[in-house]
């Protein structure tokens, strides 16, 4: 089994669409998805990351960012178990949020 | 019931939390700044979606919150250029970097919650706004319904929800209204006016045929856990409010034999009373012994009475009939209109007095020519079609299909009118 990094960009409810019953709507399939990869062994953990961060450069030089749209927004991340590549996209048809615009980075975690 | 409650809970974890959150919040930047409130509730709740979707709800999502929102609410404050609350001595420690923090801590709180969404339903119920304006800000603050459920729960276009709410939150910002209890003279009368809306919310959801919208039965059990507030606080735990619950109760209890399988709408007589749940019924029994207490009996009492009867009794023709005309004649003395008028005269019809039945929604036609009540017309059609005035019955069943808004019911009525078409 390989791992991946599923690198959740965007996807947030519009701002008109924030309603309780939408957000508890939306909250469901995530929870039922995470459900489902948990049980077919794929799921390994998952974080969610506040908006907003910073960048250390050089001299250990801090800058606020990065700023970038709300599209680009990295709101979280999980690492999946999967056979390949293919099986690893597979596991995303069930990604709740492309309604919102959003997309999944996948990325292969290098092994020792 | 706190197994019917505790599901609905987490069914509906977010329109549970935004009332509570929006009544907290409400407590600090008072009604009259009900925007202010709505920002830092919807600002928290998103981020508890980003949260809890990924990492699980937590233990006690409540107190989570909570700690979200004192922090959003310090970010309103400080963003605010010159924020000012009508409490002065309140602005100052809110204005003022060294008390803003232990300040907000001391307002938004979990420790008074039920007292602060009691608060709120007197706001949603002030004398200043109409009974439809009370309606729509219940159902937006404390039931955490969008603007469009709203309008499809009441049967209304988003725009007007929308207006009513936007004029009512106006008044609200007109009268500088903050979250405080009514004076202690004030409260039999408000407390009127809260039961009474939440008396509309229950029917409205009984009374809802209306299939394309699942919100409508929502509304009764809204209107229930609504009550339970009122019961839970010893201010208002009063004898009319355990009639109100009994009476809801009764409604909850009733309310799957009113559609078919097949979705067609089934009047009280047909039926099948297996179907109703008979433990709701019985806690409204008890509801209704608790509301007895008193000597002083309001409508509440009256209608709980009236639906205990229909929900105790074995078959529609074994109902007492005589007892539910009689209390209707009482209602019809204590408050006189034409919905109870009708209902008397149904229950006339049943016991009998088909006749008198026909002349008094006869009258009732006459003295509402613009517009009676809907209901007159299945009424109406009832009693001609016993008196075979088949012509009649016709008559008013179309004029029952016109004015109807629920396909469920549209469809009883052409039934019933091509049954009678085919008999003349």
């Amino acid at each position: 089994m390989e791992k991946f990094m599923f690198i959740f960009h965007g996807g947030q409810l519009p701002s008109d669409q924030q309603t309780p019953e939408n957000m508890q709507v939306n909250m469901g399939k995530w929870l039922a998805w995470i459900d489902k990869l948990k049980n077919e062994g794929h799921y390994e953990s998952g974080e969610p990351l506040l908006p907003g961060g910073k960048i250390v450069s050089k001299g250990n030089v801090v800058t606020d960012g990065p700023f970038v749209e709300g599209k680009d927004v990295v709101g979280g991340f999980f690492i999946v178990k999967a056979k390949d590549y293919s099986e690893a996209v597979s596991l995303l048809k069930d990604y709740p949020d492309y309604a919102n615009n959003g997309t999944v980075q996948v990325r292969q975690i290098m092994k020792m | 019931m706190t197994d019917l409650l505790n599901k609905d809970y987490t069914e509906k974890l977010f329109r549970r939390e935004y009332a509570k959150l929006l009544s907290v919040t409400a407590k600090l930047f008072g009604p009259y700044q009900i925007n202010l409130a709505e920002d830092a509730v919807q600002d928290t709740l998103i981020t508890a979606l980003q949260n809890w979707r990924i990492q699980g709800i937590p233990d006690h999502p409540t107190a989570w919150l909570i700690k979200v929102a004192r922090n959003k609410s310090i970010d309103i404050i400080r963003k605010q250029k010159r924020f000012s609350l009508k409490d002065e001595s309140l602005s100052h420690l809110l204005t003022s970097e060294y008390t803003l923090t232990t300040t907000v801590n001391e307002i938004i709180t979990d420790k008074y919650i039920d007292d602060d969404l009691l608060r709120m339903m007197f706001i949603c119920c002030h004398p200043e706004l109409s009974t439809e304006s009370q309606l729509c800000l219940i159902l937006q603050t404390l039931c955490g319904f969008s603007v469009s459920e709203i309008a499809k729960a009441l049967v209304s276009s988003y725009e007007s929800i929308e207006k009513k709410l936007y004029r009512a939150k106006k008044t609200w910002r007109d009268l500088k209204l903050s979250l405080e209890w009514p004076e202690a003279n004030q409260i039999q009368s408000r407390m009127n006016a809260v039961l009474t809306a939440i008396y509309l919310l229950g029917n409205e959801g009984y009374h809802s045929t209306h299939h394309a919208s699942l919100t409508r039965p929502d509304l009764l059990q809204e209107s229930l856990r609504l009550n339970s507030l009122l019961i839970s606080h010893s201010i208002t735990n009063l004898p009319e409010v355990h009639a109100l619950n009994a009476l809801i109760l009764f409604m909850n209890a009733r309310y799957p034999g009113r559609i078919n399988q097949d979705g067609t709408f089934v009047n009280l007589k047909n039926q099948d009373r297996s179907t109703w749940d008979t433990s709701l019924i019985e806690e409204g029994n008890k509801s209704l012994e608790r509301a007895m207490q008193t000597k002083s009996i309001t409508r509440f009492h009256l209608e709980a009475v009236i639906a205990q009867i229909h929900a105790n009794s074995t078959s529609y023709i074994d109902t007492d009939w005589t007892s539910i005309c009689t209390l209707y004649d009482t209602l019809n003395d204590l408050y006189p209109n034409h919905v109870i008028a009708i209902n008397r005269a149904i229950a006339m019809s049943e016991k009998g007095d088909v006749l008198n039945a026909y002349t008094e929604l006869k009258s009732i036609e006459k003295n509402s020519s613009n517009h009676p009540p809907y209901l007159l017309y299945p009424a109406l059609a009832d009693v001609c079609q016993k008196l075979n005035l088949k012509e009649e019955a016709i008559i008013n069943y179309t004029s029952a299909l016109t004015k109807s808004k629920s396909e469920i019911e549209r469809k009883y009525f052409k039934d019933k009118i091509s049954f009678l078409s085919m008999q003349t």
